[in-house]
């Protein structure tokens, strides 16, 4: 019986938000290569973040989706079989 | 090892001798055991005489068919299909077409493979596709199937495609726990199957819409998807 989604995502944010504002009470923890702005807004840039992974898996998927009008060709073709199969079994269309 | 394959009509005239003479053969040729069943909702086309024409050629065993009242939705078919069959496996897909029979073997094939609960058809992986679609639509589908694969991670990469395989104790497991409608419907069955800890195999498949505009994505179905993602995303 484990957490339910929405549960799931609350625990996360808690704890980021936790950490953050830890960061931001206590500067000097953070290491020296880091600007004070990413810290600052640390959630902006995590939603920034989502934002472009959504997009990049989106665009990805839509590059892989593939369209298969042969499928159609054939499904047509195989109506046409079938109908003649069927009358001659007698069912009545 | 009797396969049922699940139908549900509604003004499927036309569709239902089609879909259903594809089935026989491929199931023929497979050497695989057939049963179907008809569930139609008081078509006012006709589908319910065209569904018995198809018993008294096919017989009793191989077409059975459960009228109903009255539209009273998938749900509630596929309910009274399932206590109508008898197989040890059930198919549940489209019957107006845009599912191939051709796939269910490979289904069955990796269900006998891998011993997995549910084998889902996806339009997403190599090998599967769709044909009829625009770009517009395919977005739509992409984009709904990423948001629900981000707030609740089932496992399979189609959570709203209908086109599956399931062992029959699993759907008799999971069909009764799922409240939500429309596409999410779909989706629902795969979160409560993963929460029983069911496992899940993939097997791509062509998805074909020969006429534009029935896949039915107006305003209404997008709010009830999002509707239903809520709710299991609150719920589970």
């Amino acid at each position: 019986m484990g957490l339910l989604r929405y549960q799931l995502f609350l625990s996360h944010t808690v704890t980021f938000i936790a950490i953050w504002y830890t960061l931001l009470q206590n500067p000097d923890v953070i290491p020296d290569g880091i600007p004070d702005a990413v810290v600052r807004y640390a959630p902006l840039w995590a939603i920034v973040i989502l934002g472009c992974y959504a997009v990049t898996s989106i665009g990805y998927s839509m590059m892989t989706f593939a369209d298969c009008p042969e499928a159609a060709k054939e499904i047509e073709t195989q109506v046409k079989e079938a109908k003649i199969e069927l009358l001659k079994r007698g069912v009545e269309l | 090892m009797l396969y049922s394959v699940i139908l549900p009509t509604y003004n499927e005239r036309e569709n239902l001798p089609l879909i259903f003479c594809l089935l026989h053969q491929v199931f023929q040729s497979n050497n695989l055991s057939l049963e179907v069943v008809i569930v139609d909702d008081s078509s006012p086309d006709g589908t319910l005489s065209v569904a018995k024409s198809l018993q008294s050629v096919y017989g009793e065993k191989c077409v059975k068919i459960v009228s109903r009242q009255g539209k009273l939705g998938l749900g509630s078919a596929y309910a009274s299909g399932l206590s109508a069959s008898s197989g040890d496996r059930i198919v549940l897909m489209d019957a107006d077409l845009s599912h191939h029979p051709k796939f269910i073997p490979e289904m069955a094939n990796v269900m006998d493979k891998k011993g997995v609960d549910i084998v889902c058809g996806t339009r997403y992986a190599r090998g599967g596709g769709v044909a009829g679609w625009d770009w517009y639509r395919k977005l739509t589908s992409r984009t709904a199937n990423f948001l629900a694969t981000f707030l609740l991670r089932p496992g399979p990469s189609d959570l709203t495609g209908s086109f599956r395989l399931y062992d029959r104790k699993a759907i008799e497991t999971v069909l009764p726990m799922v409240k939500c409608k429309g596409y999410a419907f779909q989706m629902e069955i795969l979160v409560h199957a993963k929460k029983e800890k069911m496992a899940f195999a993939e097997v791509p498949i062509t998805f074909v819409d020969r006429i534009y505009g029935e896949s039915k994505l107006g305003a209404n179905e997008i709010i009830l998807y999002l509707k239903g993602l809520m709710q299991l995303f609150l719920t589970t």
